[in-house]
């Protein structure tokens, strides 16, 4: 291990279990999610420079929503390649595309660090997805390789490390939603620093240093849709926290999450941070 | 947040540095500013209020939101800012701009605005929720209420071994901006201010540019930040101008952020916009 690299970053010989699991009920949340986080991801791609025709590289497709609000930027000229190592939640991706009548996406259901392609692409996105890959800096020089020279980097993850600046006397649930948060990714080997971790995986697999935002989806108001978010986040997360036994169901209370975090803002007039993320985007100039 | 019965000295200070620092400050957050305003409902025509306008930033952007149509009033407490900002309102041939010098809370203005705006002037005020139930009374009925602040929280853990200087600009900047009285995390009081004041509850959004490329101008952004507090960092006995060491701070912080691997977060805004009950 680099002498300097965050203790956060350990680097592994195996990918961290998938936090969420791989239910029907997480297929769900991810759709729910890009509801939240969409805006931004559309923003980091539109910063990037993501644009009509470009043909985009998307890694860890998961139920499709990045993949295919890329396909809607490039354009029926420009075409995107969504992977996910879950094929099963690549059939919800496809159905969402035929649904859509998107005809320039298509879904592969393998490795991305693994594939080869016959053509190399404009762009290289991803979201949520190095957190939990064994070693990012590795992942991504190997993504490069589909890379054209000159192509797009952009890649959003969460940064899990600033969360705890969002505790407060005020709000015991939060704080317990957060360190909750905080121990089953840990566990589970995801890197809990990846969204400030992107700069260092950028600059060591050579591009050039990122433009970086780090975002939050912020709510206070009684009708916010993110309380009914955070419960569905923790309703995928709750096997894991229960196999590590670090909450069990009762303690979570999944039914009334969503509500009591509710009365919990209401009370303490403190707004409701969603987990943080980072976006980083830059050009591979080798 | 605690309520005071003096402003906060604006930490800023008023010289032409601090001119120059408003304008880079812009560069790095306008288009945070420009989606606030869009989601806020800023549109052609409207008649708008720029609360602690400074080098006019801001109401030169919403003088392009409201078009020829629209007018924006903008006040700031410094006379001598808005000589800067009436300059860049003339260089850009805007003729539907207005800056009066005094203070909002006190001023008389119409009560026709279809918007009242401003951006990090809430934190400087003693009372922010009697302010801005006072600067909602200029609004019609059915008017926007949209207000941009600064969120300090997330550098109480951002601290790291690897960024000695980083960690010190954290400490030096939290605690000038605490001294002089100012609401370091007042974006995060943006919803309790707005809902102590009255108003209806606001949407908030969330975002700081981090950085950062070469070219990147968050780090010349953040040596003229520290210029502009270096006098109140010394009165306070905060840091001396040696360990400040003001003209090498930019290329200092870069060599960090390179060093260190880790990015350079600028300070956070919370934005929060509501419309009125008609």
């Amino acid at each position: 291990m680099p002498e300097n690299r965050s203790q956060n970053s350990p680097v592994s010989n195996r990918d961290a279990t998938y936090t969420l699991g791989r239910t029907s009920h997480e297929t769900t949340r991810l759709i729910e999610q890009s509801k939240i986080y969409g805006e931004s991801t559309r923003l980091l791609c539109e910063r990037a420079g993501i644009s009509t025709g470009m043909r985009v590289l998307e890694i860890g497709s998961g139920a499709g929503d990045v993949a295919l609000m890329l396909a809607e930027l490039v354009g029926t000229s420009g075409q995107v390649v969504g992977v996910d190592v879950n094929p099963l939640v690549l059939e919800t991706a496809r159905q969402r595309a035929l649904d859509a009548d998107i005809k320039n996406v298509e879904f592969v259901a393998d490795d991305a660090r693994t594939l080869t392609f016959a053509d190399k692409f404009d762009a290289l996105v991803g979201r949520f997805v190095l957190m939990y890959m064994a070693d990012p800096v590795d992942a991504l020089q190997k993504l490069l390789t589909h890379l054209k020279p000159g192509g797009i980097v952009a890649f959003q993850e969460p940064e899990y490390t600033l969360y705890p600046a969002y505790s407060h006397p005020g709000t015991p649930l939060m704080n317990q939603l957060i360190q909750w948060i905080l121990d089953v990714f840990k566990r589970s080997d995801a890197h809990l620093d990846m969204g400030i971790g992107l700069y260092r995986a950028f600059v060591e697999v050579g591009l050039p240093s990122p433009e970086m935002h780090f975002h939050a989806p912020i709510g206070a108001a009684v009708n916010w849709a993110g309380y009914r978010y955070m419960a569905t986040i923790f309703q995928s997360l709750l096997p894991l926290l229960e196999k590590y036994e670090i909450a069990t169901a009762e303690q979570v209370g999944i039914e009334t999450l969503g509500e009591r975090i509710r009365e919990e803002v209401l009370l303490s007039k403190r707004p409701f941070f969603l987990p943080l993320h980072v976006t980083a985007h830059s050009r591979f100039t080798s | 947040m605690s309520n005071q019965s003096r402003d906060a000295e604006y930490t800023m200070g008023r010289s032409e540095t601090e001119t120059d620092r408003l304008i880079e400050q812009s560069v790095l957050y306008d288009d945070v500013t420009r989606r606030f305003l869009l989601r806020s409902g800023i549109a052609k025509g409207m008649k708008v209020l720029d609360v602690g306008s400074g080098a006019g930033d801001v109401a030169l952007t919403l003088a392009e939101f409201v078009g020829s149509e629209g007018t924006v009033i903008g006040v700031d407490v410094n006379a001598d800012i808005l000589e800067t900002a009436k300059a860049r309102a003339d260089a850009a041939g805007l003729t539907n701009i207005e800056f009066i010098a005094g203070d909002t809370r006190t001023l008389e203005l119409p009560n026709d605005f279809d918007a009242v705006v401003g951006r990090l002037v809430l934190m400087y005020m003693a009372n922010p929720a009697d302010a801005l139930k006072h600067l909602a009374t200029h609004v019609s009925p059915g008017g926007i209420v949209a207000f941009q602040e600064v969120d300090f929280s997330p550098y109480t853990v951002a601290v790291h071994p690897d960024t000695p200087l980083i960690n010190d600009l954290i400490k030096w900047g939290r605690t000038v901006f605490e001294r002089s009285g100012a609401h370091v995390e007042m974006g995060m009081e943006l919803y309790k201010t707005y809902v102590d004041a009255g108003l209806p509850e606001p949407a908030l959004h969330f975002e700081a540019p981090m950085g950062g490329p070469e070219d990147w101008p968050g780090f010349a952004y953040l040596e003229n930040s520290f210029r502009s507090i270096l006098p109140l960092i010394e009165t306070y006995e905060i840091a001396t101008a040696d360990e400040v060491d003001i003209d090498t701070l930019a290329s200092r912080i870069q060599a960090e952020v390179t060093a260190s691997k880790r990015p350079i977060m600028l300070p956070p805004h919370v934005t929060a916009h509501v419309s009125l009950p008609t």
